[in-house]
């Protein structure tokens, strides 16, 4: 539930799960297989940086990347 | 729906992971965007809490044209901003990153990159190769996407 983000009961705590789920930086090439291949991994990564396709982050053209920090 | 959106640092390296996927032009697209939308010159001049330094930090590295990747000796290649930028590294040591035919806001892709005068077609270095004994980067950037780093891909340390 993306909306949940920022509350301390969210188990996700600081950032939403997409965030996290491209966060392996210590094995890209193993994230890039389970995300189904280069191609796949490249259009998920994009949609992170998408306008206008989440509810938060208005400051940022609801993208669901947020490049800012706490408190954002 | 949340209009206050509390996140903290988790994304930095993000725009850069195109990197990893034959991209690099991507990575240069989107970090140069987040740096010249969201980073100014004024009191506001980054986005949210400085974090000790680390907003100040990321927004370096996009200026310098690479990005360290945390615990590991790859630094991924963005674009630089300026034509000519030295990096003291101490010891009478430096890194030399050059650029030519770039400008900051539309001719931002890389076209070509030579390291230590050697042709490169891998979109990162290695701290061996630039900066343990210093070393130069030459960038030559153009306004269209150009997928010039075709060699071997960054490591995945956990994997190979």
């Amino acid at each position: 539930m993306l909306w949940l983000i920022g509350n301390l009961p969210d188990p996700f705590y600081q950032d939403v799960p997409w965030s996290y789920s491209l966060n392996a930086h210590h094995d890209v090439h193993h994230l890039i297989d389970l995300a189904g291949g280069p191609e796949t991994f490249v259009a998920r990564l994009e949609k992170f940086f998408e306008p206008g396709v989440f509810d938060g982050n208005a400051a940022f053209g609801n993208t669901i990347y947020n490049p800012g920090n706490q408190p954002a | 729906m949340a209009k206050f959106v509390l996140t903290n640092a988790y994304r930095y390296t993000t725009p850069y992971l195109f990197n990893f996927a034959g991209r690099q032009d991507l990575s240069v697209k989107y970090s140069r965007h987040t740096a010249k939308s969201y980073y100014g010159i004024d009191s506001s001049g980054i986005p949210g809490n400085s974090d000790a330094g680390a907003m100040q930090t990321w927004v370096l590295w996009n200026m310098i044209g690479l990005y360290p990747l945390t615990g590991q000796t790859t630094f991924l290649i963005g674009s630089p901003w300026f034509e000519r930028l030295e990096l003291d590294l101490g010891d009478g040591k430096t890194l030399l990153i050059t650029s030519s035919g770039g400008n900051q806001e539309e001719s931002i892709y890389v076209q070509s990159l030579k390291v230590n005068g050697e042709d490169w077609d891998r979109a990162w270095v290695a701290w061996e190769d630039v900066f343990a004994k210093g070393g130069k980067m030459e960038f030559v950037l153009g306004p269209e996407a150009v997928r010039w780093a075709n060699g071997t891909l960054p490591p995945s340390p956990a994997s190979h």
